[in-house]
């Protein structure tokens, strides 16, 4: 595992060609490549950083359990990012089902780690406003204006009508904007 | 004219550039002309340019690998097929997958979607995920064990029908998930999971008639 950490030369493929073979090593340079985008991804879609942290583990196990349907056709990190949108949603409604309400987190230590620039008060403000959307504005904020995914995309992935996800990230901006004037 | 509301809301398609021009000039003259839905706007830019700028990765407090670690090694590892050409077989495999789904997707057509109540069928629809689950996992045990004594072709062929399978229950599944309880997706995911173990048997008895032969 160190070596294939420090060598510089091994490229994305070769580490998936690797896992695909079941090299553990291999995969865990892919989870270190990767798991600040899908953790960030996660954290957002949910609010939640134990949800998140349970996310990411299933993303990666998921991952590795369906790596031989990986083509290659895109970037890994490409197809890593939907299979977690896809999981992130499909989650949620599984868990909106057992709890009623959702906590969002108050701490916003994660975000601000992330963000030492000078507006980094206005960003971690904006992290906490997202992170307290109700869940389907926030779902759909996180993947059209943070993501850039398009409404299309979006309303196949939830599956809504287009309509719907204009109405929902309407609602999320609406939202933003009042707890951030 | 229209009313501050109905520009708030046209605002959004203006600003992601959805508006035809037409729409767009009479929102432009109104924000000409009203200071809040101008300052409503500036706010909404605001807000819209720092999403776009937020870091993509945020590094999580601990480190999840070690869990990720553990549950990859309880779990069924990858079948370590290596992908060849093989369009005869894959062909024929993926006929059969086809044509299995296919007499799935009649049968469904033959049975009334609320021929029992959805408690049920999910009750049904857990023991068959559990049942499908134990019969995979020890056919690929098996299959591990033997595919050597099988053409690289064959691995190929199967290997790639498991992949177009497994597809199909993953979207069966995100289905399910948008419409839980579904009685007619449940019929397909489980008609989907016949179709896999049933491949998943043709091919440990190949291998092990291979095997056989080559002992």
């Amino acid at each position: 595992m160190d070596m294939l950490m420090t060598n510089a030369t091994v490229t994305e493929e070769e580490l998936v060609d690797r896992a695909k073979k079941g090299d553990v090593g291999a995969f865990e340079a892919l989870y270190r490549a990767n798991s600040g985008r899908v953790y960030g991804l996660c954290l957002r879609m949910t609010g939640n950083v134990a949800e998140a942290e349970d996310l990411v583990q299933e993303a990666f196990v998921r991952a590795w359990q369906k790596l031989n349907l990986f083509r290659g056709e895109s970037a890994f990190s490409t197809w890593l990012h939907r299979l977690t949108v896809n999981l992130a949603l499909t989650n949620r409604r599984s868990h909106a089902r057992r709890v009623a309400r959702v906590t969002v987190t108050d701490d916003l230590a994660p975000y601000e780690r992330e963000t030492a620039a000078p507006q980094a008060g206005l960003r971690a403000d904006l992290e906490q406003a997202i992170a307290s959307l109700p869940e389907g504005a926030r779902r759909v904020f996180v993947l059209h204006d943070v993501e850039g995914y398009r409404h299309a995309e979006i309303a196949s992935i939830m599956g809504l009508a287009v309509g719907t996800t204009k109405a929902q990230l309407h609602r999320a901006r609406r939202l933003l904007r009042e707890a951030l004037a | 004219m229209n009313t501050c509301d109905e520009i708030q809301l046209l605002m959004n398609d203006r600003i992601d550039g959805l508006l035809d021009s037409e729409s767009a000039r009479m929102i432009d003259e109104h924000l000409a002309a009203c200071d809040s839905c101008r300052e409503e706007l500036a706010m909404l830019a605001r807000v819209l340019e720092e999403a776009h700028e937020l870091p993509a990765g945020i590094e999580p407090d601990r480190d999840l690998w070690p869990d990720i670690r553990a549950r990859i090694e309880r779990a069924p590892a990858v079948v370590p097929f290596a992908p060849r050409a093989g369009h005869l077989l894959r062909n024929v495999f993926a006929l059969a997958a086809m044509a299995a789904m296919v007499f799935g997707l009649l049968t469904l057509r033959q049975v009334p979607p609320a021929i029992a109540p959805p408690v049920a069928e999910l009750t049904e629809m857990q023991k068959i995920e559990a049942d499908y689950r134990k019969a995979k996992d020890d056919l690929l045990a098996v299959l591990r064990e033997q595919q050597d004594g099988l053409p690289p072709d064959t691995l190929a062929a199967v290997e790639e029908s498991l992949g177009a399978i497994e597809s199909a229950v993953h979207d069966l599944q995100t289905a399910l998930n948008t419409a839980p309880g579904d009685s007619r997706l449940e019929r397909m995911l489980a008609a989907t999971y016949r179709n896999e173990v049933s491949l998943l048997e043709q091919t440990v008895r190949l291998a092990s008639e291979a095997d056989a032969v080559q002992r």
